[in-house]
């Protein structure tokens, strides 16, 4: 490595392939095709919303706001690593060679989402005959200045106060972006000035500050750190990532699936894996997200046979993340020189995953009772998550047996 | 019988072995120090005991039965404490002990009177619910001994005990050690703390490079070493420099 340059090209390639890596699993999973119908649902409902929009919302105000709040959070993505607090301290004058391009990969990762809440915008500004061609061209370019702004600022705030207090600095960031956006949209150009002078004053504030702190590599590896967390734990949901710990709750409020045990009455893997499922953030979480999402499927869904494959979609992805998560991964853990160990565990796997997934057919039922009234299609309904269910964790294990 | 009988275990994580036919055997009520350098094959040795490795060559019996004969009967015969302390962190303090008795086939009322004992001895009957990230090293290390001792087998097989215990804490796995082997179990220990394995164990064996260099009590090996005076650290570092000083001939 011989320069600061090529260890941020070396980590960004490496942090690529890793965001690949776990996002070709959430794009593949149920997420996809929730997010189809979402997105389908929702365009539907927004065009038919378009062709009578109420004459008395403020449409220029609502969708500042919206821009605004598509900008103003912009958390540096530095993959600065607990190491560089030692190797790189020495290297602190040239930092800005790292940090600048990690900043321009900040900004470009953020550009998506305030671009798309500009295309969606567009159709409602014309429905209210707000702006022009020249306005939106303006706007788009406001887009991009702000955002850069607020990656800029956020940055170097975070710098010269090692991060405290970030939520103020976001909040006038808010505010200032909303009066730029709002400016620009109801054609007030010396409102306009006179914020993006503020904005230039309040940022010079910060980088004046930042330049006289020494860099405070514990606060962004710390974020840096959380951030990928989040990544993992989120993509967590549709995989399972190796490295990860699990976050655990309590749940005494379960604690009917959770009885006190009697030793010599209670198996052992049977007793484990209860808590397990419960206790642990991501099976819990997973399976119940996942059953809501049937029961909204079925709630809302106007044509039976769509809601039919949506809860069997989801009734697939249930039962294979249940059974992958209670699989665990590589590690060691002393269940496995437990006696007999081989035999009970894949056994209670089995059947707890099958009480699960028998739980939330019993929730699509009733459901599907409340939608559809005492007739065939609530017990269709059952009857299709708890064979596919079945089917599912018999041929996943058969798979493990090859 | 031997309680723990090794003959010629070659074994690794690849084709190339890192242990070479390690033999050694443990008898009933006998406490064995297993020591040797970092990467002297330890740890690989404890795995290819407890099962979590199978030997390419040689074969393992505890209590007379190896782990292919009857895997249920082999494990039941043994208990283990990691050098890293590996605990649920979905489960309390109270239910890792009763998860144990659960898998060892331990009555109530014994799993109650053990339990409560250990509890009192490691001082950690106030946490019972607790769940481990509360812990620190020392007490996640202090549930795992609770948890190996409560099932009371035959043989324990020990893996760097002391590393994050208090003072107290490690009097307290002494005492337990000692009065266990002296009611009839055995322990197999893995240490770098020679002081203690000196005072404690019966016979040593020294590790090194993936071979027995020797074994024996502490007479044995001043008398082999030709040092009646020598301490374990001294025959320890002797038999190193023997090695090294083999290998350059």
């Amino acid at each position: 490595m011989n320069s600061l340059r090529e260890v941020w090209g070396s980590r960004f390639g490496k942090y690529l392939m890793e965001l690949q890596r776990y996002l070709q699993y959430v794009f593949t999973g149920h997420l996809a095709i929730v997010l189809l119908f979402s997105i389908g649902a929702a365009g539907y409902s927004y065009s038919e919303w378009l062709k009578d929009v109420p004459p008395d919302l403020p449409a220029a105000r609502f969708i500042a706001l919206l821009l605004a709040a598509s900008t103003f959070i912009a958390t540096p993505v530095t993959l600065l690593k607990p190491a560089d607090a030692v190797y790189l301290l020495p290297l602190e004058k040239a930092l800005p060679t790292y940090t600048s391009r990690a900043l321009s990969w900040t900004f470009f990762s953020k550009l998506p989402l305030p671009i798309i809440v500009f295309i969606v915008a567009l159709p409602m500004l014309s429905a209210y005959e707000i702006g022009s061609k020249p306005i939106f061209g303006l706007l788009f370019l406001l887009i991009i200045a702000v955002l850069w702004a607020s990656v800029r600022t956020e940055f170097l705030y975070r710098k010269a106060n090692e991060g405290q207090g970030v939520w103020r600095d976001r909040f006038i960031r808010f505010v200032l972006n909303a009066l730029l956006f709002y400016a620009v949209l109801s054609v007030q150009w010396i409102i306009l000035v006179v914020i993006a002078l503020a904005y230039l004053l309040y940022g010079t504030l910060w980088m004046k500050k930042a330049n006289t702190q020494p860099f405070p590599y514990n606060h962004f590896i710390e974020l840096e750190q959380n951030r990928m967390m989040s990544f993992y734990r989120f993509a967590n949901y549709f995989t399972e990532v190796p490295h990860l710990k699990g976050s655990i709750s309590k749940r005494s409020w379960l604690g009917f699936f959770m009885p006190d045990a009697n030793v010599e009455r209670t198996d052992a893997q049977s007793f484990l894996l209860r808590r397990t499922f419960i206790r642990t953030d991501e099976s819990f979480w997973l399976w119940l997200r996942l059953t809501v999402l049937s029961i909204l499927g079925v709630l809302f869904i106007p044509f039976p046979i769509v809601a039919f494959i949506f809860i069997g979609a989801l009734a697939f992805a249930s039962a294979i993340q249940t059974l992958q998560t209670l699989r665990g991964g590589d590690e060691f853990r002393m269940d496995l020189l437990f006696p007999n160990t081989e035999e009970a565990r894949p056994t209670e796997i089995f059947r707890l995953t099958e009480r699960v997934q028998w739980l939330q057919a019993g929730l699509i039922i009733i459901a599907g009772l409340l939608m559809h009234g005492l007739s065939v299609t609530p017990f269709v309904m059952g009857a299709i998550v708890l064979i596919i269910s079945e089917a599912t964790i018999r041929l996943s294990n058969n798979k493990e047996e090859e | 019988m031997a309680i723990l009988d090794l003959k010629d275990v070659t074994g690794g994580y690849s084709r190339k072995p890192v242990l070479h036919e390690v033999s050694f055997n443990i008898q009933k009520g006998e406490l064995v120090g297993l020591i040797g350098l970092n990467g002297a094959g330890k740890s690989t040795t404890i795995k290819h005991i407890i099962g979590l490795m199978n030997p390419q060559g040689g074969a393992i019996e505890i209590n007379g039965v190896t782990f292919d004969e009857d895997a249920e009967m082999y494990r039941k015969s043994f208990s283990y404490i990691p050098e890293t302390p590996i605990l649920y962190e979905e489960l309390t303090l109270r239910e890792h002990l009763e998860l144990t008795a659960m898998a060892y086939g331990i009555p109530q009322d014994i799993f109650e009177a053990r339990s409560a004992a250990l509890l009192k001895e490691f001082r950690m009957e106030k946490r019972l619910k607790w769940y481990p990230s509360h812990f620190s090293k020392g007490m996640r290390q202090k549930v795992m001994i609770m948890c190996a001792f409560l099932a009371e087998p035959a043989l324990y097989i020990i893996d760097e005990p002391f590393v994050g215990l208090d003072p107290l804490g490690i009097r307290s796995l002494l005492a337990q050690l000692t009065q266990r082997t002296e009611n009839g179990a055995s322990v197999l220990m893995s240490t770098h703390v020679l002081s203690t394995a000196e005072k404690h164990c019966d016979r040593i064996i020294l590790l090194h490079e993936g071979s027995v260099r020797a074994h024996g009590t502490m007479d044995d090996l001043r008398k082999a070493f030709g040092r009646p005076d020598a301490s374990l650290d001294d025959l320890y570092i002797a038999m190193t420099e023997e090695a090294d000083y083999e290998q350059l001939t």
